[in-house]
């Protein structure tokens, strides 16, 4: 079943367009790999879906929901949750402060994460929940931005290049949260400059281009592809 | 400068007592101002130059509402609330449409209020001074002599609200949701949209706060102090004052400002009776040459 719906979107910033005609569909339950070089259009995508560019014409669908004209917080509510790519904590606030932020309390989204839960998944942020998030590395505030997202219950994650600038074991940390929600079922769209980092993860992928979208399919066809690859994503 | 006076009277406890609970008066007061100014300037970006405004207002509404009613706790509150009603009807019906707009538009939207207001005050209220709303009744007692000082019980009621109105301003802004969502909006209310929070709501719940608390100072001034068009003139400038040696944007900063710029008042009384309007701006100078964010502020 169509999760989010996105057809023939085009979006600015100011006076400059970023994405053309854009167009993709999620279905509920999947992991799916947003990949692109780095200014192809994957965290403009997300701004023209979380409401924080503006989106000219072309229209937005979560399920029946029609967000395209929405405010970025009427999106957030209605489901739409997003980890920025620079994480984005409140960093004067603490952990437990940051995660409690993420909490929506005039929703009706179904509420299946709790902060026992949050504590459960992410074992490290319980033991700095005290912490200031300003004081923390870079993979704990990543861990965070992720939390706080998640306690909101979204019906969708978009995860903006998640594994940016971090260590390769803090990844494999964050490789196994992500795996953890896979098992759960959460539908996820992963922004990712990182192939390899999104194999092990997405179903499937969706590569952009200079604002459009011009390829998408099960992730292992594409690890196949290497013309496909060597042409969008090699540096 | 009459340094011979300062030290006679930092060394008689009748004059030190009475001069600190008089500069204790004149800061706490004016924190109650600063910091409503302080606020809005932290989470809205908005440097509110009509704030003197809501203070006269504050000073007004209670006037009228003490002939109305005749009870002085009910028109410091009715003062109070007054303003915060015409603080959320100026930031939906104005401020808000100049959030993105340069400091210049601010200034000038902000300048034609200050004119309107004092006008209309003029009008509703007419030209002359307004005797003040006098001391409640239960305060109309002799003095407190403490060490031989005289000291006004009412002061100290003033001193003691205003205080307890701070403490509940800090427990607001550091153990409350709503103070968490306002310090986390000062910081980054493009990410706190994306959390799910209608920032909209925060800004002028804040303004409505400032506003409130700008009104409280004066309707509670109005109890000692004769009331005329244009009093908020005076407050303004000491509260940027406060708001600049505190920090722009800290109420913590704005608390220690308050307590130093009414210190310096006091004090400043006895030992330059001529320089106390320059002493503060003497005291800001140093604080700009010594530290340009404030005592408090938060590096840029």
């Amino acid at each position: 079943m169509s999760l989010l719906k996105i057809s023939n979107l085009n979006a600015f910033y100011d006076n400059s367009q970023v994405l053309f005609n854009l167009n993709i569909n999620i279905t509920e339950g999947k992991i799916i790999a947003l990949l692109g070089r780095n200014g192809a259009g994957k965290s403009s995508t997300f701004k023209a879906i979380t409401g924080m560019i503006q989106v000219k014409s072309g229209s937005i669908f979560l399920k029946e929901k029609n967000l395209t004209d929405m405010p970025t917080n009427k999106r957030a509510l209605a489901g739409i949750g997003y980890v920025p790519e620079d994480r984005q904590v409140f960093p004067e606030h603490s952990v437990e402060e940051n995660i409690d932020l993420g909490k929506k309390l005039n929703s009706d989204i179904k509420n299946s994460w709790g902060k026992d839960k949050i504590w459960e998944t992410f074992p490290v942020l319980y033991n700095l929940k005290k912490r200031i998030a300003g004081r923390l590395s870079g993979g704990e505030q990543q861990m965070l931005s992720i939390a706080r997202t998640l306690v909101g219950n979204p019906s969708i994650l978009l995860l903006d290049e998640p594994s940016e600038g971090l260590a390769p074991k803090i990844i494999e940390d964050i490789t196994k949260i992500l795996l953890n929600l896979k098992k759960t079922g959460a539908t996820i769209l992963l922004a990712e400059q990182n192939m390899h980092f999104c194999m092990n993860i997405a179903q499937e992928a969706i590569i952009i281009d200079k604002g459009k979208n011009v390829w998408e399919g099960n992730i292992n066809k594409l690890k196949k592809d290497k013309k496909t690859r060597d042409k969008y994503l090699a540096v | 400068m009459e340094v011979l006076a300062l030290l006679d009277c930092l060394s008689a406890p009748a004059c030190l007592l009475s001069q600190a609970v008089g500069g204790l008066k004149i800061g706490m007061l004016l924190f109650l101002v600063a910091s409503g100014l302080t606020l809005i300037f932290g989470v809205l970006g908005i440097i509110n130059f009509a704030h003197g405004i809501l203070y006269m207002l504050g000073a007004y509404f209670a006037w009228q509402a003490m002939e109305l009613t005749g009870h002085f706790g009910l028109s410091v509150l009715i003062g109070a609330i007054g303003v915060g009603i015409f603080g959320l009807a100026f930031e939906r019906g104005l401020i808000k449409r100049v959030y993105e707009s340069n400091l210049l538009i601010q200034i000038l939207l902000c300048y034609a209020v200050i004119l309107i207001v004092d006008d209309l005050v003029m009008i509703i209220w007419g030209d002359e001074f307004l005797s003040s709303i006098g001391v409640p009744e239960i305060f109309q007692v002799p003095p407190l002599f403490i060490f031989d000082a005289v000291i006004p019980p009412f002061h100290l009621a003033i001193i003691f609200t205003s205080l307890l109105i701070a403490i509940l301003l800090w427990m607001l802004m550091t153990r409350s949701r709503f103070g968490s969502l306002v310090r986390a909006a000062a910081i980054n209310p493009k990410m706190l949209e994306a959390l799910g929070i209608n920032t909209n709501f925060i800004r002028y719940s804040v303004f409505v706060l400032g506003s409130f608390l700008a009104g409280l100072g004066g309707a509670l001034a109005a109890s000692e102090r004769s009331i005329v068009s244009q009093m908020g003139n005076s407050i303004l400038i000491e509260s940027f004052i406060v708001t600049v040696i505190g920090g722009m944007g800290s109420i913590g900063g704005a608390f220690l400002a308050s307590l130093i710029i009414g210190m310096a008042r006091s004090f400043g009384a006895v030992a330059m009776p001529l320089f106390t309007d320059g002493l503060m701006f003497l005291i800001m100078v140093l604080v700009l040459i010594l530290r340009p964010r404030g005592i408090m502020g938060e590096k840029k």
